[in-house]
């Protein structure tokens, strides 16, 4: 019987292993995202992952990406209902705004504009909560569609839609300022 | 009549593109679709400098993502060591 109970807790673990543990970068993004506060994010962060725990025998397989940020997305809801003491809270532990290129296969995307980035940021501070979430989700998270749904608990077709909406927000202030013609000539 | 001849060559007219051309460069279209929007982008200059312009717009914004400092990381990788040794946590 012990050995029954230590060989299903060993593969459990094994799962936490393989499943979650390789999704802490990600997760945390997103939970920052969520909470907009470093000691926030690692509270939602220490719930998702007790959940995540406590649930892994009973998660099949797929989509851990999408188990995990379905996980976060109520605990985020649980979190904002009533706060917990923080656990993992370190006042000097903070993110730090990437200076690097984002991977891409043209090169040419590697010309960098700072006047472009300037107004692109410009115009993403600009939109509405609802849109500039969506964005935060996938262009800065890295999250799939499907995946920027779960975590919102809203249908996949809104969040593309909302996406595409202020990408297109974005193209218009660039058009507004002339800078389109400064991306399309290059 | 541009556009009932591309549907009669099953290729995709400029409005097909332009309709699709962010989840195109997000790869959130299937591969049929995308070799379609791509055999389009390699003969139309005007929906290519769309797709060049919401690419702009994406790398832009990526440049923006946040880096997780690595002593959080390993904090949260402690964490989860430690929900695996506490015998209360497999609640």
């Amino acid at each position: 019987m012990v050995t029954l109970v230590d060989s299903s807790k060993t593969t459990n673990d094994s799962r936490f292993d393989d499943y979650v543990l390789p999704e802490l970068e990600v997760l945390y993004r997103t939970a920052w995202s969520l909470t907009r506060s470093d000691a926030d994010a690692q509270d939602l962060m220490q719930d998702t992952l007790l959940r995540a725990y406590r649930s892994i025998d009973r998660f099949d397989g797929r989509y851990p990406r999408a188990w995990l940020l379905t996980i976060m997305r109520n605990a985020n809801i649980n979190r904002v209902r009533k706060k917990k003491p923080d656990l993992l809270n370190d006042p000097d532990l903070t993110f730090e705004r990437s200076q690097d290129f984002a991977d891409h296969d043209d090169p040419e995307a590697l010309v960098v504009s700072p006047v472009l980035d300037a107004a692109i940021e410009d115009a993403f501070r600009q939109l509405s909560d609802d849109f500039r979430e969506v964005v935060e989700l996938v262009d800065l998270d890295g999250l799939a569609y499907q995946e920027a749904a779960n975590v919102l608990g809203i249908p996949v077709g809104t969040v593309m839609s909302r996406l595409h909406r202020a990408r297109g927000r974005i193209r218009e202030h660039l058009k507004q300022t002339g800078l389109d013609q400064e991306v399309r000539t290059r | 009549m541009r556009r009932l001849l591309d549907r009669l060559r099953g290729s995709m007219s400029c409005g097909d593109v332009l309709k699709v051309i962010q989840s195109y460069i997000d790869g959130e279209i299937d591969a049929d679709t995308a070799r379609k929007v791509a055999a389009h982008l390699d003969q139309c200059h005007p929906c290519t400098d769309e797709e060049h312009l919401y690419a702009q717009i994406k790398a832009s914004l990526a440049r923006r993502r946040r880096q997780v400092d690595m002593d959080v990381l390993e904090q949260l990788m402690s964490y989860g060591e430690r929900l695996k040794t506490e015998p209360s946590h497999g609640d």
